[in-house]
């Protein structure tokens, strides 16, 4: 496998948004191009933070891009590590492995780069959904 | 004869070197193998990076060199600050 990394953390802005949202936060965030075999994908990483005091079940999370101008270019969204099982079944809350309170977990949500249409400057990761 | 010779040779300096002399960056996805060459990439990593190019279409980002067969952290390094991706 060949993959080359490369980490673009500068360039990476955390916002949160979504309701209920407020007692999540997200850490560590990556950003880079990926070689997986033949594609070619841009992957974005985080640690998501359960500061509230009860679990969460899925937390959800979007990967998007900007052009120079500010306008968005592609997006994708991702749950959390346990909840991933949620981006194939949405149905299957019950069966997802919930952050505890104070927990974290892991994140990851990448766009294939035939989805993205035109070049890109900076990308963001926003908790857009709690569950 | 003689002037002609002389524009193709201006021509082929301005082309090479401009990037060099931090004129102007080389835009990566009209670039040559000859001009990435002439950037002090080896003739497999400038044919490495066009033919990429050919496969996965034009670069979206400097950044999108890492995942190059043949690119290093360090030749990357060398290299990003003389390519540039029309944006």
């Amino acid at each position: 496998m060949r993959r080359h990394l490369v980490v673009a953390a500068a360039c990476v802005l955390l916002t949160t948004r979504a309701g209920g949202a407020d007692s999540v936060t997200l850490t560590d965030p990556t950003t880079e191009w990926q070689n997986l075999y033949g594609a070619i994908l841009y992957a974005g990483s985080a640690t998501v933070h359960n500061n509230g005091g009860a679990p969460l079940r899925a937390v959800k999370v979007r990967l998007e891009l900007f052009d120079k101008d500010g306008k968005p270019v592609a997006h994708a969204d991702g749950y959390n590590l346990g909840g991933e099982r949620l981006n194939d079944d949405p149905a299957a809350l019950d069966a997802v492995m919930p952050i505890p309170a104070g927990g974290t977990d892991k994140v990851r949500v990448s766009i294939d780069k035939t989805e993205i249409p035109r070049p890109f400057r900076t990308a963001t990761l926003t908790v857009v959904e709690v569950k | 004869m003689r002037a002609r010779r002389l524009a193709v040779a201006t021509v082929l300096l301005a082309v090479h070197a401009a990037p060099l002399l931090g004129a102007e960056k080389l835009q990566l996805n009209q670039a040559s193998a000859e001009q990435l060459t002439a950037l002090g990439l080896t003739a497999s990593q400038a044919a490495q990076i066009v033919r990429y190019r050919k496969e996965n279409g034009n670069f979206l980002q400097v950044e999108e060199l890492l995942v190059v067969p043949q690119m290093s952290r360090e030749t990357y390094d060398r290299l990003r600050d003389k390519v540039t991706v029309d944006e």
